[in-house]
C-alpha cells in the first residue's frame, strides 16, 4: 500500500475515535480510473486535488475508484489508471448503501460509461434508474469533444464541468452545501 | 511417577522435576490442570491422557479421555480477566473461583471475533433491534459505572459503552458503522491470544446457563447458553463487579 494521505479514512483511523469517524464521514467520492484518465496527467491532478481536500477535511471523505469494478481506497489516493472499462453502473451500485446512510456521493469521470451488458443509451437509463433517490454530484473532467452526454450527467444530479486541476472548488462547494 | 483415576480426573504425582512442570504448563491449559499443594499432586483433565502416557505416566487404556458435559444454572458473582490469553476465572457466592471460562468460549459468546466492535462491547448481535441495544447498554452501564465498578478499567469501559451506544442507537450512524466496520481493523488491534490478555468480557456477573464439565470441584465452561441479570427477592439487579462478602451474601 502507498503512504497514507493525510486526512484519508485510513489516516483518520489512527488519530480519531471510531465514533467521531462514523459521525464525520459524510461524502463518498467515486473516481474514474479508466485508461483515459492517464491522459494529460488527469489522474495525477485529481489525486493532488483529493489530497488537498482530505487534508483540509480529515475523516470526512471516503474514496473509491471505478474501472472494471469499484472498490474503496482507504489510503486516500486512486489509480493508477489501467482498466479498459468505465463501469459507472458498478460505482452507482457500490454507492447506494452509503447514500442510504445520508452520505453525499461525488462522481469524477472523464468519459462515457460503458458496459459489456448494455448499449450506451440503455446503460444511461439503467444508471439513472439505479441512482434514483441518491444525492449525487457528478464532475466531468475530460475533453469536451470526447466527453459524456451533459444531459445524462444532469439527470444524475448536480453537475460540474471542469479541468482536472480545478477539481477542488466544485467538490468543496458541494461538501459545504449541506445537501 | 504415579498416576491414578479420581472421578473423571487423572491425578499424578512425581518427584520435583522442573522440566516436567514446565512441560505440563506448556501443554495443558491452566483451566485443565490443578495443583493441590496439600497432597503435592496434579489433577489433570482426562483429555490429556495421551500426553501423560507419552511423558511416561502409568495411565491405563481403560481410563476415560473425556468428561461428559452437563447443563447447569449458576450465579456468577464476579468474573476475572482472561489470564495469559487462556481463560478467566469466575466466583460463586462463597467467593470461590470454581468457574473456568476458556477464552474461546467467551469470545464465541460475545462474538468478539475480529476486533473490539461496538457490537461486542455492548454484547449484542448485529441483528439486535433498538430496544435490545438500549436494554443492553443500560444493563452494562450499570455494571461498569465508575461509581460502582472497582475494575481498574471501569472508566474506560464506561466511555466505550457510551460511544458504542451513541452510534448504534442512531439508525443512520449504525448503518454507516455497519458499512465501514470491516475496514476498521486496518489499524485497530485485532483480538488475538495476546490481545485477549487485556480483553475483559463485558458482563461482570450474572445468572448463567451453561454446558460445563465438572472437573475436580471446578466447572469448565464449554458453552454459554444464556447470561441474565441476577436479581434479589426485592427485584433489585446485582450490578457490582466487586466480590466482597457482605454485599454478596445479601444476594444469596
Amino acid at each position: 500500500m502507498n503512504e497514507l494521505v493525510v486526512g484519508s479514512f485510513a489516516h483518520a483511523l489512527t488519530n480519531m475515535s471510531t465514533s467521531d469517524l462514523v459521525k464525520n464521514l459524510d461524502t463518498l467520492i467515486l473516481m474514474d480510473v479508466s485508461a483515459s484518465m492517464s491522459q494529460d496527467d488527469r489522474w495525477e491532478k485529481a489525486n493532488k486535488a483529493l489530497a488537498e481536500l482530505q487534508a483540509k477535511y480529515p475523516g470526512r471523505l471516503l474514496l473509491a475508484e471505478f474501472g472494471v469494478g469499484t472498490h474503496l481506497r482507504l489510503d486516500g489516493q486512486v489509480g493508477p489508471p489501467q482498466d479498459d472499462m468505465t463501469n459507472l453502473l458498478s460505482a452507482i451500485q457500490f454507492a447506494d448503501p452509503y447514500a442510504k446512510t445520508g452520505m453525499k456521493i461525488i462522481i469524477i469521470t472523464d468519459g462515457e460509461p460503458n458496459s459489456n451488458q448494455y448499449s450506451l443509451p440503455e446503460l444511461r437509463e439503467v444508471i439513472v434508474k439505479a441512482a434514483t433517490g441518491m444525492k449525487i454530484h457528478s464532475i466531468f473532467c475530460g475533453d469536451d469533444k470526447d466527453g459524456v452526454d451533459k444531459d445524462f450527467l444532469a439527470r444524475l444530479g448536480e453537475t460540474s464541468i471542469v479541468t482536472p486541476d480545478l477539481l477542488v472548488a466544485p467538490i468543496e462547494k458541494y461538501l459545504l452545501s449541506g445537501g | 511417577m504415579n498416576a491414578k483415576l479420581r472421578g473423571d480426573a487423572i491425578v499424578i504425582q512425581f518427584s520435583y522435576n522442573q522440566t516436567m512442570i514446565a512441560r505440563l504448563k506448556e501443554y495443558i491449559p491452566s483451566y485443565e490442570r490443578i495443583w493441590d499443594a496439600d497432597y503435592k499432586e496434579w489433577i489433570i483433565h482426562p483429555k490429556h491422557i495421551g500426553f501423560l502416557r507419552g511423558e511416561g505416566f502409568p495411565v491405563k487404556d481403560s481410563w476415560p479421555s473425556s468428561i461428559k458435559p452437563k447443563t447447569i444454572n449458576f450465579n456468577l458473582i464476579y468474573l476475572g480477566k482472561i489470564k495469559d490469553g487462556k481463560a478467566a476465572n469466575g466466583a460463586n457466592e462463597q467467593e470461590q473461583y470454581i468457574y473456568k471460562f476458556p477464552a474461546d468460549v467467551l469470545v464465541a459468546f460475545f462474538k468478539a471475533s475480529v476486533f473490539h466492535s461496538y457490537y461486542s462491547i455492548l454484547a449484542i448481535d448485529r441483528e439486535a433491534n433498538q430496544e435490545q441495544i438500549k436494554a443492553s447498554y443500560r444493563r452494562l452501564a450499570k455494571q461498569w459505572h465508575p461509581d460502582i465498578c472497582k475494575e481498574p478499567n471501569a472508566q474506560e469501559m464506561f466511555i466505550a459503552l457510551k460511544e458504542a451506544f451513541d452510534v448504534l442507537s442512531n439508525q443512520t450512524l449504525k448503518a454507516r458503522y455497519d458499512l465501514i466496520s470491516p475496514y476498521l481493523s486496518v489499524t485497530k488491534t485485532p483480538i488475538n491470544n495476546a490481545a485477549l490478555v487485556d480483553w475483559c468480557p463485558p458482563y461482570r456477573c450474572g445468572r448463567i446457563s451453561a454446558s460445563v464439565e465438572p472437573f475436580a470441584k471446578h466447572f469448565i465452561i464449554r458453552k454459554i447458553i444464556s447470561w441474565n441479570d441476577i436479581t434479589n427477592s426485592s427485584g433489585q439487579t446485582l450490578v457490582t463487579s466487586f466480590s466482597r462478602g457482605a454485599i454478596i451474601r445479601s444476594w444469596n
